[in-house]
């Protein structure tokens, strides 16, 4: 992608795939002159082909998010689950086919969190995407993952789970399955803990 | 409202305060009127000459104005210049510095010599004084973008000049109308000062009035030329407070 260098191993990215990525910050990043509409635009305005963009497309896509009453406010006047909402059309604006998220959720109260969760499943389905997505939440990396990779403190692979729901809806969270799941993977932080 | 008056009541009692002390002091030749004329004598001067101080004024703005588009617009572009081309900032910067240093009283002679005298020397006088403070300050803005913002700009490979327009520029406005707040008391100060030399306007009135010992002249044009610094802030500020709320050009997300 382009923002930080690999301090060490090996990088490959499918060359049909590479210039399909988008990336949603951990912050939402929104140029606050520019209004919700117009922050979505920028990616097509940056790439060359700005001017002759289809204004639809991006209402219908913010509206896609729940945004439809927001299109031309500035990112102050909007909430933080708002604005990562904008962010996230920004990253989707450009078609992606894998979407690269850091901690997008972290800053959120718990309920527009889970509100965000299930949105990024539905667009997933929607727009037939993959997404790699960084979390420090158990519950949310086994709720969003259909593989979650643990990694240590050195940056090692630790534990690379297959991970099964037959929907993924937030009631999945009272299941058997799933606390199993994340119980698992406290275990593990727990033993790391103790070894270190 | 309530509130307004309690902050700016004190600040009023006062000023009525020390014209009364001023008045009752030349009332009583404390001190020589022909020193310090009463204010009273002052506002009796300004309606009998105000056709002169008022044509005076209006030419003074307009050197003034036209001080102030040359700056702000070779202002800002110099320092979009500069930013986009570093090189260029190292070699011409230090001598922007430099002229800056110079005081305007020294160089408006050499204006004379150049422009003549008249309207032309005062408008470069105006020029030359409120130019730096706007080709610094755009060129603080320009430079201070949030790096959060440029780091996701660089996501999307944008042309560096796309980047300068659509990220560097509106990031750097704010400093941009902080520079011109600036610039017009200094391009005030510079058009009377050229005035003095080259003739014209309130700088030439106040100059004319003292070489005839008419000190009331003086204190009306004096506090003309403040009444008019004033004003330009003052309009400075509302532009800036509309062209602000219409659109919030911050630094940071």
């Amino acid at each position: 992608m382009g923002i930080e260098r690999p301090t060490g191993g090996r990088l490959s990215i499918d060359p049909e795939l590479s210039s399909h990525f988008s990336y949603v910050f951990q912050e939402p990043r929104l140029v606050p002159w520019r209004t919700s509409r117009e922050n979505v635009q920028l990616p097509l305005e940056l790439a060359g082909n700005g001017t002759n963009t289809d204004n639809n497309e991006i209402d219908a896509l913010l509206t896609s998010l729940g945004l439809g009453e927001r299109l031309s406010n500035f990112p102050k006047e909007l909430s933080g689950g708002m604005q990562m909402r904008v962010a996230l059309a920004r990253a989707l604006i450009t078609k992606p086919r894998v979407l690269l998220l850091d901690e997008p959720f972290a800053a959120l109260d718990e309920r527009t969190r889970f509100r965000l969760q299930d949105l990024l499943i539905d667009l997933r389905a929607r727009l037939r995407l993959q997404y790699i997505f960084v979390t420090h939440s158990i519950a949310e990396a086994v709720y969003l993952g259909d593989r979650v990779l643990l990694m240590n403190k050195n940056g090692e692979i630790d534990r690379d789970q297959q991970i099964e729901f037959g929907e993924r809806a937030q009631s999945v969270k009272l299941t058997q399955a799933f606390n199993e799941h994340v119980s698992a993977f406290a275990r593990r932080f727990t033993e790391l803990e103790s070894a270190t | 409202m309530i509130a307004a008056i309690r902050d700016k009541l004190p600040a009023w009692l006062f000023l009525i305060f020390l014209m009364a002390l001023w008045e009752t002091a030349v009332a009583r030749e404390w001190v020589a009127s022909y020193l310090l004329p009463a204010p009273s004598e002052i506002y009796a001067t300004t309606v009998e000459l105000w056709p002169e101080i008022w044509s005076a004024t209006q030419s003074t703005f307009n050197s003034i104005i036209w001080g102030i588009a040359a700056s702000f617009s070779i202002g800002v572009t110099l320092a979009i210049a500069f930013f986009a081309v570093p090189i260029l900032r190292r070699a011409i910067l230090p001598f922007c510095v430099f002229f800056q240093t110079v005081p305007i009283i020294a160089i408006a002679p050499l204006l004379v010599i150049w422009f003549g005298f008249g309207e032309t020397t005062v408008k470069a006088s105006a020029f030359i004084v409120s130019l730096f403070p706007i080709l610094a300050n755009t060129l603080t803005g320009l430079q201070e973008t949030d790096h959060l913002l440029r780091e996701m700009f660089a996501l999307y490979k944008p042309s560096r000049w796309k980047t300068i327009i659509k990220l560097q520029v509106p990031s750097a406005i704010p400093y941009i109308l902080t520079g011109l707040r600036i610039s017009v008391g200094l391009a005030t100060i510079g058009a009377i000062v050229g005035e003095f030399i080259a003739g014209g306007g309130l700088g030439s009135l106040i100059d004319s009035a003292r070489t005839q010992q008419r000190v009331d002249l003086v204190f009306s044009g004096v506090i003309a030329s403040s009444v008019l610094a004033l004003f330009l802030v003052l309009s400075i500020d509302l532009i800036s407070g509309l062209l602000l709320r219409r659109r919030p050009y911050t630094r940071s997300g």
